[in-house]
């Protein structure tokens, strides 16, 4: 009961930080895309390498999934007159953005049991750990997780 | 009859019939263990799933028949479900019914009923049911039903042990309810005509239901005429029935058929009013609202694109410890013991060029695809392919297919083989053909290795984009293709797709494996032998020629090479390919390609005398230009599907379209590749 | 007009299905025919459609079918090709 009069109350401030989320999604998106094209275009300009220790990697499909992600969430105050339109949006959002992280993750994992793995061949391979978890889509994944975990729980309320 | 025949022919048989997504599946695992065999209906492609069950000591059959919402005629899965209960006479039919949308289940329970068979019925989904606000009445199901009714949850156990002693009283008692539907004075008039004529002959009424003979008979139904044709009285059952359905056409002043299918409806629907009562108001399931973003108008396409994007990285990058253990485990492992074995020098080559060389190529593949697989498999449980096919539907219309395509496409990125028996799932034939006909040109994970190669030698920084490039020209040649395809060969308006939206639902893990075991399962049987012999038979053709047996040195040095089999073949052809600039080599590669593509690299690795694949894309940077080498690579995307595939396409669609596909193939490989050379060179890119 | 031009949250009625015998059949047996009240879950515009058979159930059930979708039954897809060859008509709303 209480947790709900919380939520009523805060309403409009949940609306906000959601799409404000969002809103850091789409930049980050469009980031990597930046990035992208500059890697495939024109191999001799310089990369957006970070920001504010957040590396931006250039890759495209992550930034189509972030990209959506951050159209779900931000999208989702247009329908903040309707409760399940809105929870609708918010919760896909914020699944995909949750998706993302632990796919990343399961990739650095992957890595480093490759890494292992190849030096049975003899082979020593690098990899950047920080620069395979500082990224937008582990990062903003937090967030998103925590939102996702809200987002149900709203959900389970009324049924 | 000796004791083992008469066992048998006294065996006990359960049928079990249901409409799709009804959980059937989980009821047959539980019902039989889930030990199943698996085979095909005599005569077709359809899968046949039979178990074993105990019953009063006795071992009784299972079997499975395939989802349904009817039984016409008119498709191939309500056929054979329909002469599998003519034909085999389960003892019992176990109909499957969905708790939570009833009237549509049961449509299928009463046609069962009007043909006689001895029905218990399982109904299951209840939780959903009451998640929806339905409460059902099962006594009075029993009731108007005047059959045997179990409540069951398949998924979590429920009810399944009330269904089993359900199922042995029915086998033990056979009761028969007659179940008759009043279609209407007229209608009833006609069918004891029918009936009158139809007990002259006495072998027919003994083998079916005359009341549902005589319907069935109205309803226009081609397989019960035929059946009835071999009838001594056939002409006059058939005069008979053309008079009654002018008369009533008349009269009713409709079609009989669809006024009888109407009828039926009604029926159940009546009977669902009976039964089911809303107890609560649930405005909006939790489906429903997820549904709401996913089959949203701008969000729609962006996730299934976002979708697919994490099925690559979760099939390919997560994959990659595995596929590196296992390469290394052939390439380096098993190799290396084998070179550095005392057996003599032919007997090694054969076994570590040849056998391991080929098995691993094989598994190397295996990672990636179960990877795949097991994302799709996900998102089939989940229920998220429908809403996909949904989104997807009016693009695919413009190309002349629907929205039910989009899933064998997806499959086909992984395996062609197994989208191709995925095609199965489209009823419209001429759909079904063109997807799977279309389905090679979508780039299958066998092609990778050799554009991953060729990237690496001659585009290291643009390598990324190359390979999507390849993904994208099939894609874009595959809606040519199927543009073509669907206006010029295979004419015809399609049959529309309706399809019932599943709730979504938590994919259960054991069911998830399943799926992705038997779709890997066929990959690596159809695929996996083929290629073991194919590169078992390279490395024949390698070190043998026309002029006797090389020897395995042969394999290390090029100018033997030229001698052996491979190098002849490859010389015969090149002139065909002058226009390319590809060498011998790449040509005989291409050859030994067409049995299965995952061979082209090592079968590059051998003929250009790389120590190992490492090396392959050093030694074809002087073999190749950039321009050559991205036709070669758009060559090897389209030309001719690979051996399984063909295999694949012959048992689905027939001799004949898997001989078109193969012609097409080379043909436009062939252009494709000229194109590219032709606009390149112009442009400079030489 | 086509089921595939109805406007999203309306509840129509088939007026009539052009379609051929096989599709028809399919059609009536997910319990779409004509006379039968059908509730636009969603649509894409000039495009497929999902609905919701709500038929004409007994009057306790039909009453409240204008606010609630999940009472009436399971959702049905419905492609572009087919939508086109099923003529609907809106129904009045009542509130």
């Amino acid at each position: 009961m209480k947790v709900v009069v919380i939520m009523r109350r805060s309403a409009p401030l949940m609306h906000i930080a959601v799409c404000a989320l969002g809103a850091i999604y789409l930049i980050f998106a469009s980031l990597m895309l930046y990035n992208w094209i500059i890697t495939v275009f024109f191999p001799t300009a310089k990369l957006l390498y970070s920001i504010c220790g957040v590396f931006i990697p250039p890759d495209p499909g992550s930034a189509i999934v972030l990209a959506t992600t951050g159209m779900l969430l931000a999208g989702s105050v247009y329908y903040h007159y309707d409760r399940y339109k809105f929870i609708s949006c918010v919760l896909v959002g914020s699944l995909l953005g949750s998706a993302i992280l632990v796919l990343q993750l399961l990739t650095v994992i992957a890595n480093a049991i490759d890494a292992q793995i190849l030096m049975l061949y003899g082979e020593i391979v690098e990899y950047g750990l920080k620069e395979e978890i500082m990224r937008p889509d582990v990062l903003l994944g937090i967030p998103s997780a925590i939102v996702l975990y809200n987002s149900v729980r709203e959900l389970r309320k009324q049924w | 009859m000796s004791e083992l025949s008469k066992a048998k022919h006294n065996r006990i048989k359960i049928a079990l019939a249901g409409t799709p997504n009804v959980g059937k599946s989980v009821i047959f695992n539980n019902l039989t263990g889930g030990r199943a065999w698996v085979g095909n209906w005599p005569g077709t492609t359809v899968e046949k799933k039979v178990g074993k069950m105990r019953i009063d000591r006795q071992d009784a059959e299972v079997i499975d028949l395939p989802g349904i919402y009817s039984l016409t005629a008119y498709s191939l899965d309500e056929l054979i479900a329909r002469n599998a209960i003519i034909e085999e006479k389960p003892d019992v039919v176990v109909n499957i019914l969905n708790a939570s949308n009833i009237e549509r289940s049961l449509y299928l329970t009463i046609s069962l009923l009007e043909m006689g068979a001895n029905v218990v019925v399982a109904l299951n989904m209840i939780d959903i049911a009451r998640e929806r606000g339905y409460e059902i009445d099962v006594r009075k199901l029993r009731e108007l039903l005047g059959v045997p009714v179990v409540p069951t949850i398949a998924i979590k156990g429920v009810g399944i042990d009330e269904l089993k002693e359900e199922i042995k009283k029915a086998c033990r008692g056979r009761k028969t309810p007659e179940l008759i539907i009043n279609y209407g004075d007229e209608v009833e008039r006609e069918i004891e005509k029918i009936i009158s004529v139809l007990e002259k002959d006495p072998a027919l009424i003994k083998k079916y239901n005359k009341r549902w003979l005589a319907i069935k008979l109205l309803e226009k139904d081609e397989d019960v005429i035929e059946r009835v044709r071999k009838s001594q009285v056939a002409s006059m059952i058939l005069k008979q029935v053309e008079k009654s359905i002018k008369t009533l056409e008349e009269a009713l002043g409709r079609d009989i058929e669809e006024y009888i299918a109407e009828k039926r409806y009604e029926y159940a629907f009546r009977i669902s009013n009976e039964c089911v009562k809303v107890v609560r108001e649930v405005p909006q399931t939790p489906s429903d609202i997820i549904d709401f973003a996913i089959t949203h108008k701008v969000f729609g396409i962006p996730i299934i694109l976002s979708i697919l994007y994490m099925a690559f990285k979760f099939a390919f990058d997560v994959a990659t410890p595995l596929v590196d253990l296992i390469d290394w485990f052939f390439a380096a492992f098993l190799y290396d013991i084998v070179k550095s074995s005392t057996l003599p020098e032919v007997v090694k080559s054969f076994l570590a060029d040849g056998v391991i060389t080929g098995i691993g190529s094989i598994l190397v593949f295996l990672p990636n695809i179960v990877f795949l697989f097991i994302f799709i498999s996900l998102l089939e449980d989940l229920g998220y392919m429908a809403r996909a096919a949904f989104i997807i539907d009016k693009i695919m219309h413009r190309l002349g297919l629907t929205g039910k395509s989009i899933i064998p496409l997806i499959i086909g990125i992984g395996c062609n083989v197994p989208a191709i028996i995925a095609t199965r799932a489209i009823e419209d034939e001429n759909d079904r053909n063109v997807t799977a006909l279309v389905n090679p040109l979508v780039s299958c994970s066998a092609r990778l290795p050799v554009y991953l190669v060729i990237a690496a030698a001659f585009f290291v920084a643009y390598r990324g984009v190359v390979v999507l490039s390849m993904y994208l020209l099939g894609m874009l040649l595959a809606i040519m293709m199927a543009l073509l395809l669907r206006k010029c060969v295979f004419r015809g308006p399609s049959t529309g797709f309706i399809m019932e939206l599943p709730p979504y639902m938590t994919p259960l893990p054991k069911n998830v494996l399943i799926k992705t075991w038997e779709r890997t399962k066929r990959f690596l049987f159809k695929a996996g032998t083929v290629i073991l012999l194919a590169t078992v038979l390279v490395w024949a053709l390698s070190v043998t020629g026309p002029s006797g047996y090389i020897g395995t040195e042969a394999l290390e040095d090029p100018t033997l090479l030229e001698k052996s089999w491979v190098g002849v073949i490859g010389k015969t052809m090149q002139p065909l390919f002058y226009p390319m600039g590809w060498d011998w080599r790449a040509i005989a590669a291409l050859f030994f390609g067409f049995m299965a593509k995952e061979i082209v690299v090592s079968t590059m690795a051998v003929l250009y005398g790389a120590a190992g694949e490492e090396e392959l894309p050093k030694m074809l940077s002087m073999a190749f230009t950039p321009l050559s080498a991205y036709a070669y690579m758009a060559f090897v995307l389209i030309y001719v599907p690979c051996l399984a595939t063909l295999a694949a396409l012959r048992g689905e669609l027939g001799l004949k379209y898997a001989i078109l596909a193969l012609i097409y193939e080379i043909l436009l490989a062939y252009l494709v590749a000229l194109a590219i050379i032709c606009i390149g060179i112009p442009l400079g890119l030489k | 007009m086509p089921l595939s031009f109805a406007p999203e949250g309306h509840l129509v009625r088939v007026v009539c299905i052009r379609a051929g015998r096989g599709l028809s059949r399919r059609l009536i047996e997910m319990g779409i025919a004509p006379g039968k009240v059908l509730r636009v879950v969603r649509t894409l515009g000039a495009g497929p459609v999902i609905i919701e058979v709500c038929g004409d159930k007994s009057k306790s059930v039909s009453d409240r079918c204008n606010l609630c979708c999940a009472s009436c039954g399971n959702r049905i897809v419905i492609g572009f090709g087919t939508a086109m060859k099923i003529l609907v008509e809106e129904v009045a709303q009542r509130e």
